[in-house]
C-alpha cells in the first residue's frame, strides 16, 4: 500500500508496504529509477532501501504538493508496470573464500553446524536481492542467505575489515566496499571493486539488483589481483 | 588571493552546501553544520551560495595572508584576532599580505565560517567540495582531508569587493540554551502520546558525544516501544531515539540509512543553531508545522535571491 508523509519542507518517504519482499524491492528500484528519468531536475536526492524511497527535492523549483503529485504518479506508472525480474541482469562477485588473515570461515562453519565447504556451496548457490545500499558508501545489503547461513555479528567489532571482504550476518551478506570497522563475519574475498571513485557510475551494486557469488581458486583470486 | 595555514585547530574543513544525488551509493549529504553563517559569508562577498567556505571548529587555528584578499567571516565568535587586534564576526575584512588572521576560542557559538572572495579553490569529488573524512571525500584534494599546516587557501577568481554589511536583524544570538522545531514525521504517530508529551516538555542536555554526523542528546529517556524499524533513508535533522531512550539528532555527516526508530525532524535553519551548541548547552523541541518550515525556508532563501 502507498503511504506518502512529509519529513521536512523539502523531504517526502515514500513507503511501499511494511514488509521485505522480492517484489517491493523491484518496486522501490523502477520507482527510483523513474523519478531520476523523468524528474531529474527537481530530485535533489533519494536513498532507495528496503520498503521505501526517501525523496529530498529543489524548494526553489517546486512546493510540496506537486512534490507529492509526482510522487504518486510515479507510484502509479510502478505498479501498473509488469516487473519481469529475468530482464534485471544477475551482477556475478568473484570470491575466493576463506583468504586472509581477517577469516571467520571455520568458525561460522563452526556455529552453524556445517563444514567450510558446504558454508560455500550454499552461500554460491543462490541469487541476492540488493535490499539497500548503506553503512559506508557503496555497501550493499543483500538478501536474504539460506537460512542455515543465520549468524550473529560478531561481539567486538574488528577495527579493520579489508576492501572486498565477503561477509555474513543475520541473514543478510555484504561486501565491504573499503577498509573499515565492522561487526560482519568474514568468509571470503573478492578482486572486484565495489566502488570506484573515478566513475560517477561509482557504486558496483545498486539497489534492488541481483547478485551471485562465484567462488575462484586463491591462484585466480591473485591473478586477478586480490590481495592477501 | 591566498591565505596559508600556519596553526591547525582542532577542526577546519572546506564545505560547500553538500553532495547531492549520490543518496542511493551511500554517499551523505555533508555540507556546513551552521548553513545560515555560510549562506550570509558568501552574500557578504557576493559569491554563488555554493562557492565553498571554510568551517571552523572550536578555534585554534592561525591563517597568514599571502596576497591581498577579501575575506567574510560568520558564525561563532571564536575569539578571533588580526595581527593581533580582537575582530567580531558578521564582517567583510580586507587583508594584506603579512596579516595574521588567528581563532582562539569560543565566546559565543562553536563553529565560525570564512569565505574567501571568489570562493576556494579546491578539488571537487561527486559535485561537490564538500568534506566527509570517513568518506575520504571532499576538502582541498579531494580526499577528506581536513585543513592541515601549510595548506594554501586560494580564491577560485578573482574580482573587486562588493560594498555589502550585514543587516543587523539576520546576525543570530547563540544562546546556552535553545527550542528546536521539530516537524512530527517517520514513527511519530506510531509513539506513545505520553512518551512524545515528554519529549517536548523536556530539556536536553548537549552531550560531549557531538560531531559532524550526530548529536547525542541526555535527558528524560523517552520510551518508543518501538523495536527496530525496517532500516530506512534519514533526512538532514532527523532525531533517532534508539533503545536507551536518548535522542540522537543527526546533521550533516548522518548516515544514509538507519533502522531506529525516528520522532521526527528538525527544521534546517534550526539545525544551524544546534550545530553551535556546544557540550552543556539546553535544548527542547516544540513541535512545527511542515508549511511553516516551508514558509521560513524560503522567506529565508529570499535574502539571497
Amino acid at each position: 500500500m502507498l503511504e506518502i508523509s512529509p519529513v521536512n519542507e523539502n523531504t517526502w518517504i515514500v513507503y511501499f508496504g511494511e514488509t521485505i519482499s522480492d517484489q517491493v524491492a523491484m518496486r522501490v528500484k523502477h520507482f527510483n529509477d523513474l523519478l531520476w528519468l523523468s524528474h531529474a531536475e527537481v530530485v535533489l536526492d533519494t536513498v532507495p532501501s528496503y520498503t521505501s524511497v526517501l525523496v529530498t527535492f529543489n524548494l526553489r523549483l517546486i512546493d510540496r504538493f506537486a512534490m507529492a503529485a509526482i510522487l504518486r504518479q510515479a507510484y502509479q506508472r510502478t505498479i501498473s508496470t509488469e516487473l519481469v525480474d529475468q530482464a534485471l541482469e544477475t551482477l556475478v562477485i568473484e570470491v575466493c573464500y576463506g583468504i586472509g588473515a581477517v577469516n571467520d570461515l571455520e568458525y561460522v562453519a563452526q556455529y552453524c553446524g556445517l563444514t567450510t565447504q558446504q558454508i560455500i556451496d550454499l552461500h554460491a548457490g543462490q541469487s541476492y536481492r540488493v535490499y539497500a545500499i548503506g553503512f559506508s558508501p557503496g555497501f550493499g545489503f543483500l538478501g536474504n542467505t539460506h537460512k542455515s547461513l543465520f549468524v550473529p555479528r560478531r561481539k567486538t567489532p574488528r577495527l579493520k575489515i579489508p576492501a572486498g571482504s565477503v561477509s555474513l550476518a543475520d541473514n543478510q551478506s555484504a561486501v565491504y566496499p573499503s577498509e573499515s570497522p565492522g561487526g560482519w563475519q568474514v568468509i571470503g574475498r573478492t578482486w572486484q571493486k565495489m566502488v570506484d571513485w573515478d566513475s560517477d557510475e561509482f557504486a558496483f551494486l545498486k539497489t534492488g539488483c541481483k547478485v551471485r557469488f562465484e567462488p575462484i581458486s586463491e591462484a585466480d583470486y591473485l591473478a586477478k589481483g586480490g590481495q592477501r | 588571493m591566498s591565505l596559508v595555514v600556519v596553526k591547525t585547530g582542532l577542526l577546519a574543513q572546506i564545505h560547500d552546501r553538500g553532495r547531492y544525488g549520490y543518496g542511493a551509493h551511500g554517499l551523505t549529504h555533508s555540507g556546513p553544520m551552521d548553513e545560515v553563517a555560510h549562506c550570509w559569508a558568501n552574500w557578504l562577498l557576493d559569491n554563488p551560495l555554493d562557492s565553498a567556505s571554510l568551517e571552523i571548529t572550536y578555534g585554534q587555528l592561525g591563517l597568514e595572508c599571502q596576497a591581498a584578499c577579501s575575506v567574510a567571516l560568520t558564525g561563532a565568535d571564536l575569539g578571533a584576532t588580526l595581527n593581533g587586534l580582537p575582530v567580531k564576526p558578521w564582517r567583510r575584512l580586507e587583508l594584506r599580505p603579512g596579516d595574521r588572521l588567528c581563532f582562539a576560542t569560543p565566546v559565543q557559538g562553536m563553529r565560525a565560517c570564512l569565505a574567501l572572495l571568489g570562493g576556494i579553490q579546491c578539488k571537487k569529488s561527486f559535485g561537490s567540495a564538500s568534506t566527509v573524512k570517513r568518506e575520504k571525500v571532499g576538502g582541498m584534494l579531494g580526499d577528506g582531508s581536513a585543513i592541515k599546516v601549510g595548506d594554501r587557501i586560494a580564491a577560485e577568481q578573482s574580482r573587486p569587493a562588493p560594498q555589502r554589511t550585514m543587516p543587523e536583524w539576520a546576525i543570530p544570538t547563540y544562546r546556552r540554551s535553545i527550542e528546536l522545531g521539530l516537524i512530527p514525521g517517520y514513527q511519530f504517530t506510531a509513539i506513545p502520546a505520553l512518551q512524545r508529551a515528554l519529549f517536548f516538555s523536556g530539556q536536553y542536555r548537549v552531550t560531549d558525544k557531538i560531531d559532524r554526523m550526530g548529536y547525542r542528546l541526555k535527558g528524560d529517556a523517552i520510551e518508543t516501544g518501538i523495536n527496530g524499524i525496517v532500516s530506512e533513508g534519514i533526512a538532514l535533522g532527523s532525531v533517532q531515539i534508539p533503545s536507551d531512550g536518548q535522542p540522537i539528532v543527526l546533521m550533516r555527516d548522518r548516515q544514509t540509512i538507519g533502522g531506529y526508530p525516528k520522532i521526527g525532524t528538525v527544521f534546517s535553519l534550526d539545525l544551524a543553531l544546534l550545530g553551535q551548541a556546544m557540550p552543556g548547552d539546553w535544548v527542547s523541541f516544540k513541535l512545527m508545522d511542515v508549511a511553516d518550515a516551508e514558509n521560513r525556508r524560503l522567506l529565508f532563501e529570499r535574502n539571497f535571491a
